[in-house]
């Protein structure tokens, strides 16, 4: 069973832009111009960090689940857009401040059952994660803030990951990945190199340049979705920094 | 809810953590990865160098950066590694690493990494070769042992290669896991063949200016400085040092300081690697212990032998290397061979002090020359073959022919001190030298004590021809030195002093001789020193009597 966090599709206006934008401000301003596909990418990866922090405020389930689809909801609003400007930072400080916004401002409760742009849908396997970890997650001394950036690091995370899954499978080689994944972290006393060398039929020295690789491009993957959600996706110094931040309130 | 532990580092995964794998982890291999990749301020100035975009920093070491390059004209990505600048300052450096460039890039097989070009753009010197878009040996060790086998196989391939460019007429005399790029189908590639052999990858400057290298994978003959008895020898010795860390997860020494694993390099035997992983059975164990001999005769005799012997082990068949119980002694079941070894051993010998009474060196623009030995005891089938633009060159297959003699302690004094401030001439003097056959060999320290380390100089004297050889940090590999004929040298130079070698002279007087070496030394390296110098009495070991030791200041102060 799905939760619809909006109405059926309507078909856009604008011209289509790519699903791939270099940053999120651009899926923004791909969203402004109607383009659904992006604004169900950018809602598909944030919806988590900002339902929990609704929660942590407070709300009910219902509540929650309600507010977040409006909070997505009137971000495709092209009206709400228009004065947003990248150099307002941090696209994770960016979408908080508005979720506040949005929390803090009446009329914009009344409008939330105005269903406009793509549907997000959310599967009841996404939900009870969030719920469980809600449940087990954050401890009761961590504010709402904190826990927010807390599953935007693991939304961040999880979104990497499948992306490097996704390059695996068009490659033909998901089953590669998923016997490589565990290594991913780092070296460990798990399974050794030689048994994956061995169910996969290949020799090991094959298997730990393998995993060199695929950290290599988790890393770089992982670099690159830091980079979308900064003002200035060319800084390098500022992706270490968030990296870091990011570190910090895990 | 079954709760789960990281593997990697123990902590408690939360019921949150993305595919079930420690979000901590992940985040601090990519950070770690970010800074290591030194994010660079250089890239985007430099976008565009040449026929070449730089898209991106592979690796960063002590002689320079590689990136990641698309050559413009050909259209196609490459490697390219840039010399830091000032590594090579004099012409003479720029001469040597273009022609050793050259010589590299003359060898073609598919576990070479090839040389493209080599040249400079804007004062930056640069070589571009193939891309390996993969980790090194050290890398892929980092992740423990690998198996026997795959050690074995991994090596033997290696030395088929290095035998390949033997037969070439180049030695590598750098041969290390960081310097073997693994591709994704597994296949081992070397670099750095012959072209960076000075300017070692893993050299780190340290405040006082010192700069060594890493000796752990070096023989012996090298690690003590003597680059002219550098053989095939000496490249099977690193094989075996790679063999070693392949199969127990460790380099064969490795102590606290640089100069303690030289030390440990040249006095001590390594640990038995069945010692250190008991999956490892006698035969390979044999085999690497062979290459790891300290004297050269007693490896392999070419990379080929070692090659061959790493197939007989994985056929399963019995190898030729034998496990020996002792350090010194050869075990040897068979009474006949005992004897057979012996007169070859003595055969050798013979040869070598034949040879050592004429030493004959060449300072070539190519590969380093080593004469070829009149009477070649291997029936290896080793074509010395002709790179086109050098004097022929023949690889010397294991007998240390040509090291040279080395010296009965005499005494000697050196002060320092005439002149001042950075300007100082420094004084070697010995009995006379007309009387001497060998060469007198002094070896220099300058140690600045408020920090750990220290320059070397060595100074070689042939009396005989009124040769001088000047060497510079041998650690650091022959780079820094210079030799010739009195009055016909110019200037060797490093980065703590220079010295002005048409000044230096040689002054004969009825007991003795002095060598005058005028040096200027640089600001960077103020302060009070300790001198030290000894003549060696034999490899590796300075006679201690021979000892002295002086303070003197550099700089303004004095």
């Amino acid at each position: 069973m799905a939760y619809n966090f909006g109405m059926s599709p309507q078909s856009s206006s604008g011209p289509v832009n790519p699903l791939f934008a270099s940053t999120q401000w651009s899926m923004i301003i791909a969203a402004r111009e109607g383009a659904d596909a992006a604004m169900a990418s950018l809602c598909a990866t944030y919806w988590r960090p900002l339902y929990v922090y609704v929660r942590r405020q407070g709300r009910s389930i219902d509540d929650a689940q309600d507010l977040t689809q409006g909070f997505f909801s009137h971000l495709l609003e092209k009206n709400s857009l228009r004065h947003v400007d990248p150099s307002l930072g941090r696209f994770r400080s960016f979408l908080l401040a508005s979720l506040r916004n949005f929390l803090a401002g009446e009329w914009r409760r009344q409008h939330a059952s105005r269903r406009s742009g793509g549907a997000l849908v959310i599967s009841l396997e996404d939900m009870t994660r969030a719920e469980n970890g809600i449940a087990a997650g954050g401890t009761d001394s961590q504010t709402p803030e904190q826990i927010y950036e807390r599953h935007w690091a693991l939304a961040l995370l999880e979104r990497t990951i499948t992306r490097l899954g996704t390059e695996f499978e068009s490659a033909g080689k998901r089953d590669i990945f998923e016997h490589l994944k565990p290594f991913l972290p780092g070296e460990h006393e798990g399974t050794p190199y030689s048994q994956v060398a061995a169910r996969l039929g290949i020799n090991e020295v094959t298997v730990r340049v393998a995993v060199h690789r695929m950290r290599a491009r988790f890393q770089d993957l992982l670099r690159d979705e830091v980079a979308r959600t900064l003002p200035d996706p060319d800084d390098s110094r500022a992706i270490m920094g968030e990296l870091r931040y990011l570190l910090s309130v895990l | 809810m079954k709760s789960l532990q990281c593997e990697t580092c123990g902590k408690v995964l939360a019921a949150d953590a993305p595919s079930g794998l420690c979000p901590i982890c992940l985040l601090r291999s990519a950070i770690e990865y970010g800074s290591s990749q030194a994010l660079a301020p250089f890239l985007p100035k430099l976008r565009y160098f040449g026929d070449y975009e730089l898209l991106a920093e592979i690796a960063r070491g002590g002689m320079g950066v590689v990136y990641r390059a698309k050559q413009v004209s050909l259209d196609r990505t490459v490697a390219l590694k840039m010399m830091r600048p000032g590594l090579l300052s004099t012409d003479l450096e720029i001469q040597r690493f273009l022609s050793e460039a050259r010589t590299a890039a003359s060898l073609r097989h598919p576990n070479i990494v090839a040389i493209h070009e080599a040249g400079e753009f804007d004062g930056l010197h640069y070589f571009s070769m193939d891309l390996v878009e993969g980790p090194s040996l050290a890398a892929v060790v980092r992740g423990g042992p690998l198996a026997p086998d795959e050690a074995a196989r991994c090596v033997q391939v290696l030395a088929e290669t290095v035998h390949y460019a033997h037969t070439q007429g180049i030695l590598h005399r750098d041969l290390k896991p960081s310097n073997v790029l693994v591709d994704a189908a597994g296949r081992p590639c070397i670099t750095d063949f012959g072209v960076a052999r000075r300017l070692d990858s893993d050299a780190t400057i340290t405040a006082s200016g010192t700069v060594m290298g890493t000796p752990a994978y070096m023989p012996p003959e090298q690690a003590s400085g003597q680059a002219g008895s550098i053989t095939a020898a000496s490249d099977v010795y690193a094989l075996g040092a790679i063999l070693y860390e392949l199969l127990t997860g460790q380099a064969p020494f490795r102590a606290g300081s640089q100069l303690e694993t030289v030390r440990m390099v040249l006095e001590t035997e390594p640990v038995r690697p069945g010692l250190l992983n008991p999956a490892i059975d006698a035969a390979i164990e044999a085999i690497c212990l062979r290459c790891l001999a300290k004297e050269p005769a007693k490896r392999f005799l070419s990379a080929a032998a070692l090659a061959d012997d790493l197939k007989r082990f994985l056929g399963g068949e019995p190898v030729q290397s034998r496990v020996q119980p002792s350090p010194s002694f050869l075990f040897i079941r068979r009474p006949w061979l005992r004897t057979a070894v012996c007169l070859v051993a003595i055969l050798m010998a013979w040869l070598l002090l034949r040879k050592s009474s004429s030493p004959k060196r060449e300072l070539s623009t190519g590969a380093e020359i080593v004469p070829a030995a009149k009477s070649s005891q291997q029936s290896e089938g080793i074509r010395p073959v002709e790179p086109p633009s050098h004097k022929k060159a023949e690889v010397k297959m294991a007998l240390p022919v040509v090291s040279p003699p080395k010296p009965e302690p005499i005494l000697a004094s050196v002060s320092p001190g005439r002149g001042f401030g950075y300007n100082q001439v420094f004084s070697f003097r010995y009995p006379a030298l007309q009387e001497l056959e060998a060469p007198v060999e002094l070896e220099v320290d300058f140690r600045d004590e408020a920090v750990a380390g220290a320059r070397h100089c060595d100074i070689l004297v042939e009396a005989s021809t009124g040769r001088v050889q000047l060497q510079f940090d041998p650690l650091r590999g022959p780079a820094l030195r210079v030799s010739g004929n009195l009055g016909t040298l110019s200037r060797i130079e490093n980065s703590i002093c220079g010295v002005d070698l048409s000044e230096v002279s040689l002054l004969r007087q009825a007991n003795t001789t002095e060598l005058l070496l005028p040096m200027t030394f640089k600001p960077s390296f103020d302060g009070e020193k300790k001198i030290e110098s000894w003549v060696w009495k034999k490899r590796g070991v300075p006679k201690s009597e021979t000892t002295l030791t002086g303070r003197w200041t550099v700089g303004p102060r004095q």
